[in-house]
């Protein structure tokens, strides 16, 4: 990861790459984590040719998972069967029922052991308690082996339960459709994504070209039908690179970046009306370093932090992040909207700040469609302007004299200059 | 001329003729004594509703008057029906052309009654007109409001003179931007223009009526519709219904705002939901589009009906569109009739969609059960009925026959029921369900020969002699159940013999049933080991006693030996391939 983090960002952005903490390896694997070494050692106790692979897989399976989360799922497997070992050898020894076994030997021993003691000790005494010490280890071997043998089916039991709600909540639950519960219970459902791709689908040219950021590509081209620049399964890093860049830069830049492209319409996610984390605001950095890995000079990462070193989206921002084509097109006429009577207006829920750009113009994109929840936004590139507009006309700065009249106060008629002298009947001088 | 006076019965079934277009001449003696028009532009359909009284000035007896329409609406007519004034029922209007006029459009009205000289009638006639409202300006932005411009006639556009008349217009609301002040008199009060009253005008009079006003009221269109009936004996009629809708209103010029939309409540004239009503007894109603389930509805079960509110996945402003599906399933008592063989389907050609609606196409598709025969449709209204087609799904072999029919221009006033005649044999009722016998016997018999099958090619010696002791024991186990049996019958002769006290019968039937005690013993022992060692002991014992020599011996002995190591390996064999 070392590399990647630094030569490769694209990879390093990808949220399934980051390195394992502890807490996923307990999510995933609950009480397997501790009972997969004590398979391990097992398999390396009584080693065969079989288990040597098993030892191995186990190995190289648990450094993998180490580093990057995605790759838990080859651990899985490994220690599903190892931890089944160690249970299964537990189980083995504690169920094991040779009471009236051991009983028997310990008789026998005992009246061996009584001879030899009789040489020594005095008589009876050592008989009886020698008679009463296997009793006492029969009885509690057993309380031993119930205890043991009710602890793991219960930890097993929780096992279960852990697995069953894990694969519910965290690896069931659709992220097309939002759910969100009401305080008396009742669900309210966040259609939409659905309901923006499906009027792209609908009021939008057969070959319109959308551009969004790649997270996004499959389900635009899935439920939009439409053509999506960067999706899912673009291997061009330097393409995906151009797509952050014209989401990093001012509206200008953007534009050329676009018309360049060929772009028709931007899809943005934005969470902050809802406040859904996974909208484009926060992936936002990630875009700045795709883009500063192709294009050093134009992008730069540090700009987009305030000189704290904090990335932040209110007043207090950079202003490179607050004049940026994501910051705009996330929050367009976003600091009109007050959510409710306390928080002020342009209050992002996601970020928890007032958002420090608030009445600004758009002057080459037009609102097309915002969803209900204002969670996902397109806007139209519109065409290029007939004439460009030139912000300030460059007129030189002319300096005006004051007029004064040459006129004198006798001479008030007005005459005309280079009048030439005319004299009827006679020809001019100059015309032989 | 016909002497035979047409009476027509029923609201609602008219039976489908051929649309013939028939030549008829314009009758001069018929005068439109007083003529009163309702035009109701407020939503987004023109309803006209003419009360015409007719007074005949002629002669003879009048059976029939021509109805035309206006130039400017021709083109856009949906539904025309008549009715003597506050009677119900409908009178008979079909199509026709006038020899003069051909690029006039006619239509004749059958009255009731002879109209006799001299004598006066007043009939209703209802027209709809659908797409005949222009948006004006055709483009708008989200705040404005949708304006629109009617252009018809001032006059009552008829073939014969009208000695007097009035015109009015209703509009939505009392914002009438601008209307046609000429004729005099022209008066406006709220949201109604009045224009007349007219004397004396001559036939086919034209003036223009122009009202351009504010309609905000949901223009919304139906491309597109699909209504696929599925019939089956088992009980169940399923209809799904496939919709395309547009918003055929002024088109939505810049941006769409979101914040302006939530908060102004901007957009007046955009669509956000619409009721429809579905049948009392639907059932199972499903609201999808091609991406999935569209979560904003609500259902609700009233008396009568079924009423949905549905609400499109997004607002419809100018211009866009939107598709979706809806389903639900109705009990088939309540639609399909039989006697014997011959079935009868009677259901609704187009169901209300929302209120004011209006279809530009509709396809309909019957799909009737497999082996359905001699179909025969009637409709209410002409309809062009396409090629039957097949469907197949669910254990279906040679395909459910499908009619096909297809409209144009629909309005609510079209939800009448259409009647589908066709017969089917019960006992092809059956099958399916012996399809599906058919089907797991197929299966269970082939299971049963696959596995009585032996490919194997080397014989298996342990498999075979398993096979051979579990054949042997299974004979032993049951000689020894017909030697307990036995045991029964001895007890049987001893009762029989002490009630009868008969000792002959009873010495045989124990003679029998020791014959066979005895052959079930000799089964279960084995003989042969036993023999051979006999045997062994009888050579030793002649041996011994000199009988036989000492040569003879031996070669008895071997032979008797091998046998014996032959019965022996065998058993072992038995054994270790048991173990």
């Amino acid at each position: 990861t070392g590399y990647a983090k630094i030569h490769i960002p694209i990879i390093a952005s990808v949220s399934e790459h980051q390195p394992t903490t502890w807490v996923s390896f307990f999510f995933d694997l609950h009480i397997l984590v501790c009972a997969f070494p004590a398979g391990v050692w097992y398999c390396v106790k009584h080693v065969n040719d079989e288990r040597v692979f098993v030892i191995l897989y186990a190995i190289f399976a648990s450094y993998f998972a180490g580093v990057m989360v995605r790759l838990m799922l080859t651990l899985t497997p490994v220690v599903c069967v190892l931890a089944a070992i160690a249970f299964s050898k537990t189980f083995e020894i504690y169920l094991k029922d040779d009471a009236p076994k051991s009983s028997g030997k310990e008789t026998s021993e005992e009246p061996a052991e009584s001879k030899n003691d009789r040489l020594y000790d005095k008589v009876g005494k050592t008989k009886k308690t020698k008679e009463e010490k296997p009793k006492d280890q029969d009885a509690m071997g057993m309380n031993i082996k119930t205890i043991v043998i009710i602890a793991l089916l219960m930890i097993l039991m929780l096992f279960a339960v852990h697995c069953t709600w894990v694969t519910s909540s965290a690896y069931s639950s659709p992220s097309i459709v939002l759910a969100s519960y009401n305080h008396d219970g009742s669900r309210t459902i966040l259609d939409d994504f659905r309901e923006a791709y499906y009027w792209l689908r609908q009021n939008t040219d057969d070959k319109a070209r959308i551009m969004s950021w790649w997270d996004y590509g499959y389900q635009i081209a899935g439920m939009g039908n439409r053509t999506t620049l960067v999706d899912n399964n673009t291997w061009n890093n330097s393409h995906i690179a151009l797509v952050g860049k014209a989401m990093s830069s001012n509206e200008t830049a953007a534009y050329d970046i676009m018309r360049q492209l060929d772009v028709n319409y931007v899809l943005v996610i934005f969470g902050g009306v809802i406040g859904y984390s996974g909208d484009d605001i926060n992936k936002f950095l990630w875009m700045v370093r795709i883009a500063e890995g192709e294009h050093p000079r134009d992008i730069k990462e540090a700009d987009y932090f305030t000189p704290q070193g904090e990335f932040r989206v209110d007043s207090a921002g950079s202003q490179t992040l607050l004049n940026c084509l994501m910051y705009k097109l996330s929050y367009y006429r976003f600091g009109e909207l007050q959510l409710d009577f306390r928080s002020p207006a342009g209050y992002d829920r996601t970020r928890g700040v007032e958002i420090g750009n608030k009445n600004f113009k758009l002057t080459h994109l037009e609102e097309a469609y915002t969803s209900e929840h204002w969670l996902v936004r397109i806007y139209k590139v519109k065409d290029l302007e007939n004439r460009e507009k030139v912000a300030k006309p460059t007129i030189p700065a002319q300096k005006w004299k004051k007029r004064t009249s040459k006129k004198t106060s006798r001479k008030r008629t007005g005459s005309i200059k280079n009048q030439p002298k005319i004299v009827k009947g006679k020809r001019k001088s100059g015309k032989k | 001329m016909r002497g035979v006076l047409h009476f027509l019965i029923g609201l609602t079934v008219i039976f489908c003729i051929e649309c013939k277009v028939k030549q008829d001449a314009i009758d001069g003696a018929i005068v439109n004594s007083k003529v009163d028009r309702k035009i109701d532009v407020s939503t987004h359909l023109v309803k006209m509703s003419t009360s015409i009284t007719l007074e005949n000035t002629g002669k003879s007896p009048i059976k029939s008057f021509l109805y035309a329409l206006e130039p400017s609406l021709q083109n856009y007519l949906s539904i025309i029906t008549a009715n003597v004034k506050d009677k119900d029922e409908k009178l008979g209007v079909s199509q026709t052309t006038v020899a003069s006029k051909k690029d006039l459009s006619f239509w004749r009205i059958e009255l009731p009654s002879n109209l006799e000289p001299g004598k006066t009638m007043t009939v209703d006639v209802d027209s709809s007109y659908a797409h005949a409202l222009t948006p004006y300006p055709a483009e708008i932005t989200q705040s404005q409001k949708q304006q629109v411009l009617y252009n018809g006639n001032v006059y009552f556009f008829s073939p014969y003179s009208t000695k007097s008349q009035t015109t009015t217009v209703t509009t939505t609301n009392t914002a009438i931007e601008s209307y046609s002040k000429s004729p005099k008199p022209v008066s406006q009060t709220d949201r109604t223009v009045t224009y007349g009253p007219y004397e004396q005008r001559e036939a086919f009079s034209e003036a223009e009526l122009r009202v351009h006003y504010e309609n905000n009221s949901p223009f919304l269109t139906v491309t597109n519709l699909e209504r696929i009936i599925e019939v089956s004996h088992w009980g169940n009629i399923a209809v799904e219904e496939h919709i395309s809708m547009r918003h055929t209103g002024a088109l939505l010029k810049g941006p769409f705002s979101r914040y302006d939309y939530q908060r102004a409540q901007d957009g007046l004239s955009s669509i956000k939901a619409f009721k429809t009503v579905l049948p009392a007894a639907a059932r199972d109603v499903y609201y999808r589009d091609e991406i999935g389930n569209i979560s904003t509805s609500n259902l609700k079960e009233m008396d009568d009906f079924v009423e949905l509110e549905l609400r499109p996945r997004f607002p419809l402003f100018g211009g866009w569109k939107t598709q979706y599906y809806i389903g639900y399933n109705v009990p088939s008592y309540q639609y399909l009739f039989n006697k014997g063989d011959n079935y009868a389907l009677k259901m609704r050609f187009v169901d209300h969609i929302f209120d004011d609606m209006v279809v530009d196409q509709v396809t309909v598709k019957i799909i009737l059960p497999e082996g359905a025969k001699n179909m025969r449709l009637e409709t209410p209204y002409p309809v062009t009925q396409g090629e039957n087609q097949l469907h197949f799904t669910y254990l279906d072999t040679t395909g459910r026959p499908v009619i096909v029919i297809h409209k144009s221009n629909l309005v609510e006033q079209h939800i009448q029921d259409f009647q589908l005649h066709y017969t089917f044999q019960k006992l092809l009722l059956l099958q399916e369900p012996l399809i599906v016998v058919g089907a797991f016997y197929l299966l269970f018999l082939a299971v049963i020969v696959y596995v009585r099958l032996d490919f194997s090619i080397t014989k298996d010696e342990a498999k075979e002699s398993k096979m051979r002791v579990a054949s042997l024991v299974e004979e032993v186990q049951s000689a020894h159940d017909r030697r307990s049996a036995l045991y029964q019958s001895y007890d049987d002769a001893i009762n029989k013999y002490k009630s009868t006290k008969d000792a002959n019968t009873f010495a045989a039937t124990r003679k029998k049933v020791d014959a066979d005690y005895k052959s079930l013993t000799q089964q279960i022992s084995d003989r042969q080991y036993k023999d051979l060692v006999a045997l062994a002991i009888t050579l030793a014992e002649k041996l011994v006693s000199g009988k036989i020599n000492k040569q003879q011996y031996l070669d008895n002995e071997k032979i008797n030996k091998t046998k014996r190591e032959d019965l022996d390996s065998k058993m072992e064999a038995l054994r270790s391939s048991l173990a």
